[in-house]
């Protein structure tokens, strides 16, 4: 919205990219793109040089599932003002993974257990839904399966549990630098996480692993 | 039977309302629980457990003391609409569908909790809902075994403030031990209010109003329903000569009641009351009798 | 509930339930409760056993029963004083006399029988008063078995099904049982030779215990399985083990031998009091799975398709 009360598609400043919309893949995509031979938004904003932020590498082996993250009604965002409120609370008290019957299969996943979501960042545990709701992405001839994981928890209120954005990658859009979290990869197994040194043991040796190959 | 002790509404003679009551069209639910949350924050009914059940989105699992409004989530490999063959009509060869249903006290046209009462804690409102007089209610517990939805519980509560649970008053040192349940919000109605489940629902799937007219709204529904092939459409409690006299808070229910949790064919205990008591006398009788031939035979 | 890969998505099952959870709430009822049946069934059949002592001029059994009824007279409404959840209020029972509540009914003729044997007690130690004591007597006799057989439709008239299902029978069998128990702890404090009609009247009432029992569980089906499982299984077992010994010891050596009375007659009186908590843990049991709602319910209404 300009000041005389007219949007303008093209502008002198302040767009980085567009303004029109095409179809990039996300950071992380393990697929390629279907238009375009550049995979993912070239004007994107990276953090080369963040020891903390380091990125899966696309189509690893490491992190082979897609994660992807979404609200709950019975919560508030990030959780902080729903999680110390005793009716909301109850509603959903606490922190799970949705995966698909298959998914479970092929990880062992079992209901009502636990499980462990890991990114290069860090990982999480989470109590496992099996649901056929959460259906595996079929593309290019290949199905890829995906996690879902709300984003309501953290370490303190009357229900505690990961915080799914420990998970995320800073990639984010040049506009408007909202970073991408409804589209990364992870890996998911049954149990609980490691702690301690041991977590930090096993997020660097899957991302070593990853960068490695 | 039952009908015989109730006298509303004759007994209100002025006060007398139109009956009013709930029609809950699941059909619309989006299973957001507004109306657990505004239920119990209307009542200041006590949090009653942080358990994760993974039952689909259902940690509350059933009604009590300290649950008057429930929703139930079932994920089935069913489609939403069949055709008339009774084939999936949709598309998507994999059918799912999730059901979502608010349950609540039915608030009984024959209502067994009201029936068994001993002390006159529960009653017929001038609106023709069935609530339980706290001040009254000393805990025998009657009530609950004789509802057929098994609505009615007993309401906990611990002995330590330090057990407590948030979101009540402390009533010190007293345990609380008297039987609780939906009130169709009394309080609300005598205000001129709708109940605080119907008014905070978004959808309107919870609807307020007289009886007869919701009625008459749940058959056009239904019709509305069957028409476009939803599978499973089905009203429950509608019918007046049912288990128990029709429910004051009837459904529009997607599948069997039983798929929700509910009684396919629910009957109020008292329906058999005479022939119980006549039973019982006979009964006893033979007690008497019984026991006077032990006599025959002599002293040792 | 989940399928068979482990997840929650319900596929059609021949009978179907919400996650296999139970449809009905179990009892909130505390182990006062089936106590309260016993002593209660005793008082209501010792004052019968009284009247026929009296008749008779069997002073001996006629004082004893009185004596042991009125004890359980006092002895039941303390129990269940003791389960309400606010006892302080329990004077609430009279507030209404409610014919649809076997509950209101039943607190009306416990008050009349406790007044009234613990009155004609009370007077027949004293020795004085004695048309009042015979008119209390007798008001005790007709409160009697109603008594003893009224909790057995206060637990009919329920929605349980293992309860509801067996309204026919329950309250002669809680009358039967009353009888056997009254019966045995007669037989246990009078002398044999005075004690034959207390004798007599356990025995008999252990026979049409069992009797109804079978016919019970016959009669009731699916729904009667509870009886065979669990805590209601178990404690049926030791019923029937304690109240068959102990009747047949009574029958045999009851006259003659003072010890066989007594120890026939605790026998008696174990089984029986297991008896009441069989019934009682069933009741449990039955609301806790949903399978003997919906089976039943299913079979008179069938689904709409």
């Amino acid at each position: 919205m300009q000041a005389d009360g007219q949007g303008w598609l093209y502008v002198p400043q302040g767009l980085e990219d567009g303004p029109l919309p095409t179809h990039y893949e996300p950071h992380e995509s393990p697929f390629d793109n279907p238009l375009y031979s550049q995979r993912a938004n070239p004007a994107r904003q990276q953090n080369e040089d963040l020891p903390e932020d380091p990125y899966n590498p696309p189509g690893s082996d490491e992190y082979p599932y897609v994660v992807t993250t979404y609200r709950l009604t019975e919560h508030h965002t990030a959780g902080g003002m729903s999680r110390f409120v005793p009716y909301l609370s109850e509603l959903q008290p606490q922190m799970f993974v949705e995966v698909h019957p298959d998914l479970a299969r092929e990880r062992n996943l079992k209901h009502a257990d636990w499980a462990t979501i890991v990114t290069a960042r860090s990982a999480i545990e989470a109590r496992v839904l099996v649901t056929d709701r959460v259906r595996p992405l079929r593309m290019n001839g290949r199905e890829v399966h995906q996690v879902g994981l709300p984003y309501h928890w953290g370490s303190r209120g009357l229900t505690t549990g990961g915080a799914a954005n420990d998970l995320e990658h800073m990639a984010l859009y040049p506009n408007v630098h909202i970073q991408e979290v409804k589209a990364l990869t992870c890996d998911i197994r049954p149990g609980r996480r490691p702690r301690g040194r041991a977590l930090v043991d096993f997020v660097t040796g899957k991302r070593e692993r990853a960068e490695k190959s | 039977m039952s009908a015989l002790s109730e006298a509303w509404p004759d007994t209100y003679g002025d006060e007398a309302k139109p009956r009013m009551g709930f029609f809950t069209d699941t059909s619309i639910c989006i299973g957001c629980k507004a109306c657990e949350v505004a239920c119990k924050e209307w009542n200041l009914i006590p949090e009653d457990g942080l358990v994760w059940t993974g039952e689909s989105y259902d940690n509350t699992s059933e009604l009590g003391a300290n649950s008057w409004r429930h929703v139930a989530f079932i994920e089935q490999r069913k489609p939403l609409k069949v055709d008339g063959n009774g084939d999936t009509a949709e598309l998507d060869v994999e059918p799912l569908r999730w059901l979502m249903s608010s349950d609540v006290c039915k608030h009984c046209t024959h209502a067994g909790c009201l029936d068994v009462c001993p002390t006159g804690a529960l009653f017929r409102t001038e609106f023709g809902t069935v609530v339980v007089q706290e001040d009254v209610c000393n805990g025998c517990g009657y009530c609950v075994p004789a509802c057929p939805f098994g609505v009615l519980d007993k309401r906990h509560l611990p002995t330590r403030p330090e057990d407590a649970p948030l979101e009540l008053p402390l009533l010190g040192k007293q345990e609380d031990g008297r039987v609780w349940k939906c009130t169709l919000c009394y309080d609300r109605l005598k205000g001129g209010h709708e109940p605080a489940c119907a008014k905070a629902c978004p959808t309107d799937s919870i609807q307020f109003g007289e009886l007869d007219e919701l009625r008459e709204r749940a058959d056009k529904r239904l019709e509305k329903l069957q028409a476009e092939n939803w599978n499973g459409a089905q009203l429950y409690g509608r019918d007046p000569d049912d288990g128990v006299g029709g429910f004051g808070a009837f459904f529009l229910l997607l599948d069997e009641p039983e798929v929700y949790g509910l009684p396919p064919d629910p009957v109020v205990p008292t329906k058999n009351l005479s022939e119980m008591w006549i039973n019982t006398a006979v009964a006893a009788a033979a007690t008497l009798v019984g026991a006077a031939l032990a006599f025959i035979g002599g002293r040792g | 509930m989940t399928t068979r890969d482990g997840s929650i998505t319900a596929v059609g099952t021949e009978m179907q339930s919400y996650y296999g959870r139970p449809i009905l709430k179990e009892p909130v009822w505390q182990p006062e409760i089936p106590f309260y049946f016993f002593f209660g069934g005793i008082a209501g059949a010792s004052a019968v056993l009284h009247l026929g002592a009296r008749i008779t001029s069997n002073d001996t059994l006629a004082r004893r029963s009185l004596f042991i009824g009125a004890a359980a007279d006092v002895i039941g409404p303390a129990l269940l004083v003791s389960d309400l959840g606010r006892p302080e209020r329990f004077f609430n029972m009279f507030r209404v006399f409610k014919v649809t509540s076997p509950m209101s009914v039943g607190s009306w003729i416990l008050l009349v029988s406790g007044g009234a044997s613990n009155t004609a007690a009370v007077l027949e130690l004293l020795g004085k008063l004695k048309p009042v004591k015979i008119a209390a007597e007798l008001v005790s006799t007709l409160a009697g078995p109603p008594l003893a057989t009224y909790t057995g439709t206060l637990i009919a008239d329920t929605a349980i099904p293992v309860w509801h299902e067996a309204r026919h029978e329950l309250p002669w069998l809680f009358g039967a049982s009353a009888s056997a128990s009254a019966g045995a702890v007669a037989t246990m404090f009078v002398p044999p030779k005075e004690a034959g009609p207390a004798r007599r009247l356990a025995v008999g009432g252990v026979a049409a215990e069992l009797g109804l029992m079978e016919t019970m569980q016959h009669r009731l089906g699916l729904v009667g399985e509870v009886y065979k499982q669990g805590d209601a299984g178990r404690l049926g077992r030791v019923s029937k083990l304690c109240t068959v010994a102990g009747a047949a010891l009574l029958a045999s050596a009851g006259k003659r031998s003072r010890a066989a009375a007594i120890g026939g007659g605790a026998l008696v009186l174990a089984g029986e009091l297991a008896l009441r908590w069989s019934v009682f843990r069933a009741g449990f049991q039955s609301a806790r799975d949903p399978k003997y709602v919906v089976i039943p319910q299913r079979e008179r209404k069938p689904a709409a398709g």
